[in-house]
């Protein structure tokens, strides 16, 4: 069966690296990681990713405008995205079910299987 | 339907709150200096009836987070999420949160730019923050402790 591709877009180079890891170590998924927002939307073209982690708040270019170059991208404009926070809290995002304002969020930390679970739900919705 | 004197209690109190408000300014930037007083002046507007670390403050940054979260989402950039993003750093400091003060802060001064207006004004703020955040942190925690003694 084929790896489904997960783009990582967050700016702490730690934090992607060890998601990576842990992504790939599970062998169903093929990871790249982009640490700089505004490199999102050329990686995403390139690596026609199954899904999008990406982080709320970046330096240069954050979410809400890396989602808009994405959705303008005729190619990748049904991508799917998992947002990830640090800003809200793991119970503050599970009161929530799992979503603000419609869109599927993840609050860091997150343990691995916590994470992988969230991505079978998206990439299987 | 109100009695007329107590109509005149409730305009006299507003004045009175009114005067005070103001003095209480006036002594801040006397205290702090214009720059810093002034911006102290958000700590007190921020929640005035909520204690220091009270389970409800933690809850309302939390709530409100949630909102600024959304707006990024959306993509927004415009006044309404500077006030959030400033009532976010407040609350985070009234917290004693160093790490989430430094977060808004951070992201504060960076969309400053983006919304322009008077809000580039606020650029020298943000970085007064960042420059020591557990100062920003004492100031604001010891200025609210002071206001919860009334």
């Amino acid at each position: 069966m084929a790896k489904k591709r997960i783009l990582v877009v967050d700016d702490e180079v730690g934090f992607t690296n060890l998601l990576r890891l842990n992504l790939e170590k599970d062998g169903r998924y093929e990871v790249r990681i982009e640490n700089q927002g505004a490199k999102a939307v050329d990686a995403a073209r390139e690596f026609q990713p199954d899904l999008v982690l990406l982080d709320i708040i970046m330096p240069e270019k954050d979410s809400g405008e890396v989602l808009a170059d994405l959705q303008r991208e005729p190619s990748l404009k049904d991508l799917r995205v998992l947002f990830l926070t640090a800003t809200v809290s793991i119970k503050g995002v599970a009161q929530r079910d799992g979503t603000i304002r419609g869109m599927p969020f993840v609050a860091k930390p997150v343990e691995p299987k916590k994470l992988i679970r969230r991505i079978e739900e998206e990439l299987n919705s | 339907m109100k009695h007329p004197s107590d109509a005149l209690m409730d305009m006299g109190l507003e004045y009175m709150q009114r005067d005070l408000r103001t003095a209480f300014e006036k002594g801040l930037r006397q205290h702090f200096g214009d720059f810093v007083g002034g911006m102290l002046m958000d700590v007190v507007n921020y929640r005035e009836r909520l204690k220091l670390d009270a389970p409800r403050l933690r809850e309302m940054v939390e709530n409100d987070a949630a909102a600024v979260v959304g707006a990024i989402v959306a993509n927004r950039a415009d006044g309404a999420l500077m006030l959030m993003i400033r009532s976010q750093m407040i609350g985070s400091a009234l917290l004693d949160d160093r790490d989430a003060v430094i977060r808004w802060a951070t992201e504060g001064l960076g969309r400053s730019r983006r919304v322009g207006g008077q809000w580039t004004d606020t650029e020298r703020q943000w970085k007064w923050i960042l420059e020591d955040p557990t100062r920003y942190i004492m100031h604001a925690r010891q200025l609210k402790y002071f206001l919860n003694q009334f």
